[in-house]
């Protein structure tokens, strides 16, 4: 069974008055079960529309949907979906409310209907798990956090109703180099203890080549690529078909191939270099 | 970006009503309400003028009729003005069908009775505040939000005279209604998130209700005062200050447009004055003069 399977999705905004707008058009993909999955595309190419549909806080029109084997149509089942789906959007820290750290990671167990005790345990592990000193943190207001640890927190509340599915949009940006590395580390270690499952919607082109295992490519509301990053960073059309950038590693390499040196296609920095050694070995030899 | 004008009724379109200055639509929306005013809603105590006053709302149709053409804003949009208010007009007319006395009674049970003095006022009060809503929404279906700010600032001017900060009070207009659209995304954004927590808005008790709106307010408050600060942070170091001698970046001119409109609203509202009290209603006599009297 797919983690995630959508098939010919199609959504519009407004329908039937002036400001009518497609925001995705005849959309598929599947997202197997461990895998981190990637989505990009340039501002406004429906991102966020499509993965607000991955756990029905828009309601599938057109097309079909399920997630870990459940219907996205099946009404019966979307507050399952919701919780087997966490969600944590573009800048996460504005959705912070209540009067103390621990509350408000509290607020998605709490709505699961759990039991007090299995809140607490949820709780204390989910802000452990962000990076937070659960003793030092959880008696604090949210509201009085730099912004990196607001982020933390507000990630922490998502990851204390476990989620087999975590989707992330932009979890990066507006954050420092540090503080990118940061989250990217956590969102690693949240795969390997969490859930194995991760969706990751950025511009960053040099982090989805290093983290995902797939990805698709995003233009104007219609995929444009899918395949691994190495498959879609390799089209040499990319550029012009998605308005991207290549990775810096893809696009070094780029220009070293125009100067007519055998160069095979990277996408990390780590692969740009074995390949360099590679070469310069070959020659020295 | 259209988002930020898609709330209210903006109705976007390139027609003659939408290019009119803002000014000009403010002020012959006056001219109409005040001309619609001038024409008889309660029949009189004589009975052979029970028609009076129908002629008049023929003509007010007419005339807005002409104007929806020439705004070339869908019947439906104008439809949705009166839907929200269908209420109000109903509750008043079954109100006012029972309260009159005098005339003929049609039909009477225990105390009620509706008299044919009642039926006549009743149509003429619905037909008054149809027209009234329906003439009433032509200038926020054609007109942004903005554009009537303008035009507000722009026609109380004199007020300033008087020392009445109006410059101020258009600066904060703008500033409120720029900040609509925002609020509203910002909002949608938040309950989003919320949801995904598991949040549910539609369930449980009243008091269950107000509470769950906690995790949506207090988001809104916080990113609301942040928005503030950072606006006025902006205006601050943009060397802002409410002198009365700034200048605008659109200007607003009336040109051939808004004289026809003047003409064409002016000549409506002369017709009225004319058929209540220098015809005193000769054209109702004409024309329902086949049913006046018995
Ligand atoms: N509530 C809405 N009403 C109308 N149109 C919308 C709404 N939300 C988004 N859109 C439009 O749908 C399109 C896709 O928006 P979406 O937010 O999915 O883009 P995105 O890829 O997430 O962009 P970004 O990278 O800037 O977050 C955009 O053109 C946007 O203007
Ligand atoms: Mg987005």
């Amino acid at each position: 069974m797919s983690a995630i399977e959508i098939k010919h999705l199609t959504y519009t905004y407004s329908k039937k008055t002036p400001f009518e707008h497609t925001a995705l058009k005849d959309v598929s993909f599947v997202v197997e079960e461990g895998e981190t999955f990637g989505i990009i595309g340039e501002t406004g190419s429906g991102k966020s529309t499509l993965i607000q549909h991955l756990n029905a806080l828009i309601k599938m029109k057109d097309g079909e949907g399920t997630i870990l084997g459940k219907s996205l149509k099946d009404k019966k089942q979307l507050r399952q979906i919701r919780f087997d789906v966490g969600m944590v959007f573009q800048y996460p820290e504005y959705q912070l409310f209540a009067d103390t750290v621990e509350q408000d990671v509290a607020f998605g167990p709490k709505n699961m209907g759990l039991q007090k005790v299995e809140i607490e345990r949820r709780v204390r592990r989910a802000i452990e798990l962000v990076g937070l000193d659960f003793e030092k943190f959880a008696k604090r207001s949210p509201f009085e956090l730099s912004g990196g640890e607001k982020r933390r927190v507000a990630i922490a509340g998502v990851i204390a109703m476990e989620p087999k599915i975590l989707v992330l949009d932009e979890p990066t940006a507006g954050l420092d180099p540090q503080g990118r590395e940061d989250i990217l580390a956590l969102v690693k270690k949240l795969k390997e203890e969490v859930c194995p499952t991760i969706i990751i919607v950025t511009h960053n082109m040099d982090e989805i080549a290093k983290e995902a295992d797939h990805i698709i490519a995003l233009f104007k509301g219609e995929i444009i690529y899918n395949g691994t990053p190495l498959e879609v960073f390799s089209h040499e059309d990319f550029k012009e078909k998605t308005r991207l950038e290549y990775p810096t590693a893809t696009y070094i390499a780029n220009e070293i191939r125009k100067q007519g040196v055998d160069i095979k296609q990277v996408v990390t920095p780590e692969e740009l270099v074995s390949e360099l050694a590679r070469i310069k070995e070959g020659k020295n030899v | 970006m259209f988002k930020d004008i898609s709330f209210g009724q903006y109705y976007p379109a390139n027609s003659f009503v939408h290019k009119l200055d803002a000014r000009t639509k403010l002020l012959l929306t006056i001219v109409f309400i005040v001309a619609l005013f001038f024409i008889p809603s309660n029949a009189t105590n004589r009975v052979d003028q029970a028609w009076y006053g129908y002629f008049g709302y023929m003509v007010t149709f007419a005339v807005l009729l002409v104007v929806i053409i020439f705004a070339r804003v869908p019947i439906g949009s104008i439809l949705k003005s009166i839907k929200g208010v269908l209420f109000i007009i109903v509750l008043m007319a079954v109100i006012n069908l029972f309260v009159s006395n005098q005339g003929e009674v049609l039909w009477a049970w225990k105390r009620l009775h509706i008299t044919d003095t009642a039926v006549h006022t009743t149509i003429k009060l619905i037909l008054r505040l149809v027209l009234l809503i329906i003439g009433a929404s032509i200038l926020p279906l054609t007109t942004t939000p903005v554009a009537i700010a303008d035009g507000l600032e722009s026609l109380l001017k004199p007020l300033g005279w008087i020392k009445v900060p109006i410059h101020d009070m258009a600066m904060i207009l703008s500033i409120a209604l720029r900040f609509i659209p925002t609020l509203f995304e910002e909002t949608q954004k938040i309950v989003a998130t919320q949801k995904a927590r598991g949040a549910s808005f539609d369930t449980g008790n009243l008091f269950k209700r107000a509470k769950a709106l906690i995790p949506i307010l207090i988001p809104l408050f916080v990113s609301s005062f942040r928005r503030a600060d950072e606006l006025a942070f902006a205006m601050d170091s943009r060397c802002y200050n409410a002198t009365n001698k700034r200048t605008k970046y659109r200007v607003n001119r009336m040109g051939w447009r808004d004289l026809l409109a003047f003409l064409f609203m002016n000549a409506y509202l002369v017709v009225i004055l004319l058929d209540r009290y220098y015809w005193v209603f000769e054209m109702d006599r004409i024309i329902f003069g086949g049913w006046l009297g018995k």
